[in-house]
Parts: C-alpha cells; sequence; structure tokens
C-alpha cells in the first residue's frame, strides 16, 4: 500500500515537473512572439491554452511563476463548447451482441473442453444445457454416422413361420413327409422351386380355400430289376424311380423317353450282371493254381530242412568225441603231476624227522655231560660256596656299620646346627638366620621335612628376628598411640581424632589378664603376654584389634608374627632331631 | 645415609601423626590464606572495618577442616605433594 502511494505521488511530481516545464516553454515562446511578431499576426492558440489554465489536479499551482510571469496568454477566447454528445446506440448494439456471442460461443466451446466448466455453464446460463447437448450430440454424429440406427431386414437371414393351423395338400404315393412347411424352413434352407411352389399353392389355398385342383399323372414305367442284381443298388433303383415320378409330374418327360431310358437301364444292368459273373469265374481258378504251388514250394522246403538237420547232427557228434579225447589227455597230465609233487613231500617230510631225532639225541648227550661235571665239582667245590657267603655276610655287616656311623656323625652335627639355632633365638639382639639354616639343611641330608620346615623360613627372617624383649620395648612404644585412637570411630574426621585423642586420656589403664574386648583390656592382656614371654599369645591379642588400632600396630604385628614363625619351625626342627636320636 | 632416611617408608606408629601434621599445617595456610584476604578486602573495600577479617580467618579455617576430614578419610584434598 505504503509503495503504491510512493508511485503515486512519484507519478505526481512527475506531471508537476512536466506541467512547470510546458509552462515555461510556453510562456517563452509567447514573449517571443510578442516582441518579434505583431500581435495582430498571433493568434490565439488554443491547444496550449488548456494545458497552462488547467494543471492535473495532483499539480499544486505554481503562484511563483504565474505570478513572475505576465498573464499573456491568460485570457484566451472561451473554449469552445463541446460536441453534442452522440448516443451510438446501434453501435453500441451491435459490439454487445458479438460481445455476448462470443463469451457464449466460448463458454460453450470450453464447457466441452473442461468438465466443472461445463456443469457451471449447463446449471446457470440459461439455454447454455440445450446448446451443449446439440453441439455434443452435432459431434456425436459426425464421428459415428451409424450410431442409433436400426437394423435393416435385409441384413440378417430370418426365420419365416406362417399362420399356425393345419394346412392341407394332395398328396401322390410317393410322399416322404413335407418337404415345407412351418418351422421347416429354420432346418434347411430348402431349394427355392420347391418354395415357391409350396409358397404358391398357400397363396392360392389361402385365396380360395375350397378349390381342389388335382394333377393328373399318366401311368409311369418302372425300372425293375429281376433280382439278379446287387442288393445294395436298389437303393439306387428307389431313386432312379422316385427321379421317373418327379419328372413325369414336372412334364419334363413322358412315359416314351422314361420307357426308353428304363429299358436301356435294364440292357445295362443285364451286362453288368454278367461282367460280374465272368469275373469271378476268373478269380476263382488263378486262386486254386496259386494253392498248387504253394503246396508244392513247402514240400521241396521241408526235404531240404530234413537234409541240413542230418548233416547238422554228425557234424556236432565228430565235436563231441575230439572234445572228449582231450578232456581225458588234460586229465591224464593233471595227475601224473599231482603224484610227482606228493612224492617229493613225503620224501622231505622223512628227511626232516630224522634230522629232528638227531638233533634230540645230540642235546641229551650234552645234558649227560653237563651233569656229570656239575657232580664232580659239587664233590670237591662244596666248601668255596660257603666261604663266599660268609664273606657275603661281613661285607654286609660292615656296610651297615659305617651306615650308622655315618648317621650318628649327622645326627650330632644336625644337633649341634639345631642347637646354634636356639642359641641364635634365644640371643636379646637380632641374628642372621640364612647359615645356620644352611648348615641344618646339610646335616639333615635328604630328610624332607626338615628340606620343607627350611623351606618354610620366611625370607625376611633370614636377616635376623627381634627378641620378646626387643618387641615388648617396641609394644611399650606403639601402645600410647594405639590409646590415642582407642574411641576413634569408623570414618572419623578431625573431630573423631581429636576427640578421641582428648577422651582417650580419661580411661582408666588395666593390668593383667582382664576379661573384655575393649582397647584397654587387649593392650594389658598382649603386654602381660610380652612380659611372659609369649610373643604368639601378644600377636594374637594385638591382631583382634581393628580400624586404626591395628593399622597403626601394623609393623609391630609384622615383626611379632616373624617371630613366632621362626620360633614354631624351630621347635619343629628340634623335634626333628629327637626323632634323627632314636633313629639312631 | 640422609636420602636413606628419606626414602624409609614411614612406621605404622607415625601414620597418624603425619596426617596431624598435613591437616595443622594445611589449616594454618588456609587460615591465613583467609585472614590475608580479609585484610586486603578491609583496607581496599571496607574502609578498614574489622568484619571481613573475621569472615576471612572463618573460610580459611572452615576450608581447612573440611580438608582435614578428608585427609583423615584417605583422600588428599588441598594438598599438593612435590616430589623432591
Amino acid at each position: 500500500m505504503l509503495r503504491i502511494i510512493a508511485a503515486r505521488s512519484a507519478s505526481a511530481s512527475g506531471q508537476i515537473r512536466i506541467a512547470q516545464s510546458a509552462r515555461l516553454l510556453s510562456t517563452t515562446i509567447a514573449r517571443f512572439n510578442v516582441q518579434n511578431i505583431p500581435p495582430s499576426s498571433v493568434p490565439p492558440k488554443p491547444t496550449v491554452t488548456p494545458v497552462i489554465e488547467t494543471p492535473t489536479p495532483a499539480t499544486p499551482s505554481t503562484p511563483s511563476l504565474s505570478s513572475s510571469e505576465p498573464p499573456i496568454v491568460e485570457e484566451p477566447a472561451s473554449p469552445p463548447p463541446p460536441p453534442p454528445k452522440k448516443t451510438h446506440r446501434l453501435r453500441s448494439l451491435i459490439i454487445l451482441t458479438i460481445l455476448v456471442t462470443s463469451l457464449y460461443g466460448t463458454g460453450v466451446w470450453y464447457s466441452t473442453v473442461n468438465d466443472n466448466f461445463h456443469d457451471f455453464f449447463t446449471e446457470y446460463v440459461p439455454l447454455g444445457e440445450e446448446v451443449v447437448m446439440m453441439l455434443e450430440e452435432r459431434e456425436f454424429q459426425r464421428r459415428f454416422p451409424n450410431a442409433g440406427r436400426k437394423p435393416t431386414s435385409d441384413d440378417s437371414p430370418r426365420v419365416t413361420i406362417h399362420r399356425g393351423g393345419a394346412t392341407w395338400k394332395v398328396i401322390g404315393d410317393d410322399y416322404k413327409g413335407p418337404s415345407s412347411g412351418p418351422h421347416v424352413s429354420a432346418k434347411t434352407p430348402a431349394p427355392k422351386k420347391e418354395a415357391v411352389a409350396a409358397a404358391v399353392p398357400a397363396a392360392e389355398n389361402k385365396r380360395e380355400p375350397l378349390v381342389v385342383k388335382e394333377p393328373v399323372l399318366p401311368k409311369l414305367p418302372k425300372f425293375v430289376f429281376d433280382g439278379k442284381i446287387d442288393p445294395s443298388l436298389e437303393g439306387v433303383v428307389t431313386s432312379i424311380n422316385n427321379l421317373f415320378v418327379v419328372l413325369s409330374k414336372t412334364g419334363a418327360a413322358g412315359p416314351e423317353e422314361l420307357g426308353s431310358i428304363a429299358a436301356s437301364l435294364g440292357q445295362v444292368s443285364d451286362k453288368f450282371v454278367s461282367v460280374k459273373a465272368k469275373y469271378e469265374a476268373d478269380l476263382k481258378s488263378a486262386s486254386e493254381l496259386q494253392i498248387q504251388l504253394l503246396t508244392n514250394q513247402v514240400a521241396a522246403d521241408a526235404e531240404e530242412t530234413k537234409k541240413q538237420l542230418a548233416a547238422l547232427d554228425e557234424q556236432w557228434k565228430q565235436g563231441f568225441f575230439a572234445e572228449r579225447q582231450r578232456l581225458v589227455v588234460t586229465y591224464k597230465q593233471r595227475l601224473t603231476n599231482e603224484l610227482k609233487k606228493i612224492g617229493s613231500l613225503f620224501d622231505t617230510k622223512v628227511k626232516n624227522e630224522v634230522l629232528s631225532t638227531d638233533a634230540l639225541k645230540d642235546k641229551e648227550f650234552a645234558l649227560q655231560v653237563y651233569d656229570k661235571v656239575e657232580n664232580e665239582r659239587s664233590g670237591r667245590l662244596a666248601k668255596l660256596g660257603e666261604v663266599k657267603k660268609a664273606f657275603d655276610e661281613v661285607v654286609e655287616l660292615s656296610k651297615e656299620v659305617d651306615k650308622l656311623l655315618d648317621l650318628s656323625e649327622k645326627t650330632a652335627d644336625l644337633q649341634l646346627a639345631l642347637g646354634a639355632l636356639s642359641n641364635a633365638l634365644a640371643t636379646p639382639y637380632p641374628v642372621p638366620l640364612a647359615p645356620l639354616l644352611a648348615r641344618i639343611k646339610v646335616a639333615a641330608g635328604d630328610d624332607p621335612l626338615v628340606a620343607s620346615v627350611i623351606e618354610a623360613f620366611p625370607r625376611s627372617a633370614y636377616q635376623g628376628v627381634q627378641s620378646p624383649q626387643q618387641l615388648a620395648a617396641s609394644f611399650r612404644l606403639i601402645a600410647p598411640e594405639i590409646r590415642k585412637v582407642s574411641l576413634v570411630p569408623e570414618d572419623a574426621g578431625v573431630a573423631g581424632f581429636a576427640g578421641s585423642w582428648l577422651l582417650s586420656k580419661l580411661l582408666w589403664k588395666k593390668e593383667g589378664k582382664p576379661v573384655g574386648g575393649d582397647v584397654e583390656s587387649i593392650l594389658a592382656r598382649a603386654e602381660t603376654a610380652l612380659m611372659e614371654g609369649e610373643v604368639e599369645q601378644a600377636v594374637r591379642e594385638v591382631n583382634s584389634l581393628d580400624g586404626w588400632r591395628k593399622k597403626l600396630a601394623d609393623n609391630w604385628l609384622t615383626e611379632g608374627r616373624k617371630r613366632s614363625e621362626v620360633e614354631f619351625l624351630a621347635q619343629v626342627l628340634s623335634e626333628e632331631g629327637k626323632i634323627w636320636q632314636y633313629r639312631v | 645415609m640422609s636420602s636413606a632416611a628419606i626414602v624409609k617408608k614411614t612406621p605404622s606408629e607415625q601414620l597418624l601423626n603425619d596426617k596431624w601434621d598435613v591437616v595443622v599445617s594445611n589449616t594454618i595456610v588456609k587460615t591465613a590464606l583467609g585472614f590475608g584476604f580479609g585484610v586486603v578486602a578491609s583496607v581496599f573495600l571496607f574502609k578498614r572495618r574489622a568484619f571481613p577479617v573475621w569472615l576471612g580467618v572463618g573460610f580459611g579455617a572452615g576450608r581447612g577442616y573440611s580438608e582435614g576430614d578428608a585427609i583423615f578419610r584417605g583422600g588428599d584434598a588441598g594438598v599438593r605433594i612435590v616430589k623432591s
């Protein structure tokens, strides 16, 4: 909207400018004219004045220009009166008609193109439906000129049905059913002549139903065979007779012509009969001749066959004898071969038996010799065996003595080493245990128990373990620390630790072996156990602490455990040493 | 020898003392920091009034306390361990 207004104002300003320039031009021209040309020769210019006098409604009047310039042309002659207005009625009527017609035509055309417009046009425009229908009908007719036309009567065959009721007709003896009549034409197209013949009497009968005209037929000759002919030709005879009847009815032939035809036909039939008899006789003689020939041939063939069979029999007999002879020879040869083989086998078997009996005899002889020699030896050298037995016993004894000596020596070594270990454990300061353990291992030899015990010694104990006195001293150092945290709850913060530190100072100290699971009792029991030298018991007590208490005693616990382990293992070793003593 | 002493592991009974050392020193440092911020704020912002100093000290001490709790519970909050 704003844009439109702006455009309008722009066009208005443009018009103002044009008007101004036109006015300037006209004034200068006018001045020029005034100055140079005598005023009488200057005619008033009606074409310029309207531009100056009537500016466009949008242009305001320009007072500066109009005031500055003298109004030279401002008062021309009054404008010419407008010409009388023509009505142009006829013209407008024609134009209107053309317009309406073309619009209507366009509407009709467009309604054939567009379905929606078709609906609109036929419904709302007067006479629209009729016009459109007419147009469509014409179009349809142009496209399909044959559409809608009824088929003519000659296009298809039709069935003629006569009026109902019985009709009468004079028939002769040779009547064989109706040739024409109601519905017969539907079955087969009847010959035209007959149809006409049937139709004409029917038509005549219709007109004169009571007048009867019987055609008078002359006596006809009949074509008859005398029974010599083949019965299959009787149908031909019947049809010929019918033909005669028809011909005589139509009047094409009279009894004379028919009689001559019948006579000639009789001759033909006689001839036919004689020819047939002749041919039958010929056929019979020929067949008899053929039978004779065939019989002779068969007899000759039988003789030939017999001869051939006899020759074949002879040949087979000879072959059979020859074959039998050959088989006999073959079997004989095979028999002799087998006999030879069996003989050679028997010979070898006998030879083997002889050889085996020889070998057995040799063996028996050797055994006898051996027995004799052994008897001789036991008799003379029996005492040598006894001496050897005694010597063996002495050797065994000496071995056992040696072993015992060795064992006792090892036992003594072991006892010494074990004594050194117990001494080392009894010292009030840590003594390295590794050399002592090595000595014990050497002394014990392959004793599995000692070996496994030495394996079980903790590696950290090789450098020595703290004595019970040392453990007691260090326990005295850590006990106050444990006491400080004796009241610390789980997951305590600054306040928990500070509170425990303060409040633990108010706790009663216990001594001896008090009963109870509180920290003070445990500490008292552990201290008592340490004073009694029972490191293991003290370790057990301290191990029952929990939380920060146990965490603070961790180092001490490790040392105590090490000490108790070593003590236990040393005890096991000393027990094993005692067993060794018993073994000796 | 001195390096060996440094390397030597803290004995178990000294664990808690070490923690106390860290907690106390941390609290002192944080309180001092709070005090310093309080003084600065007091001088520059609050015309030398006393309450910012107390506020700073309170913040510092509170932070030290809370970090101490965390240290005792196994964390290392507020403490930076510099390896020598």
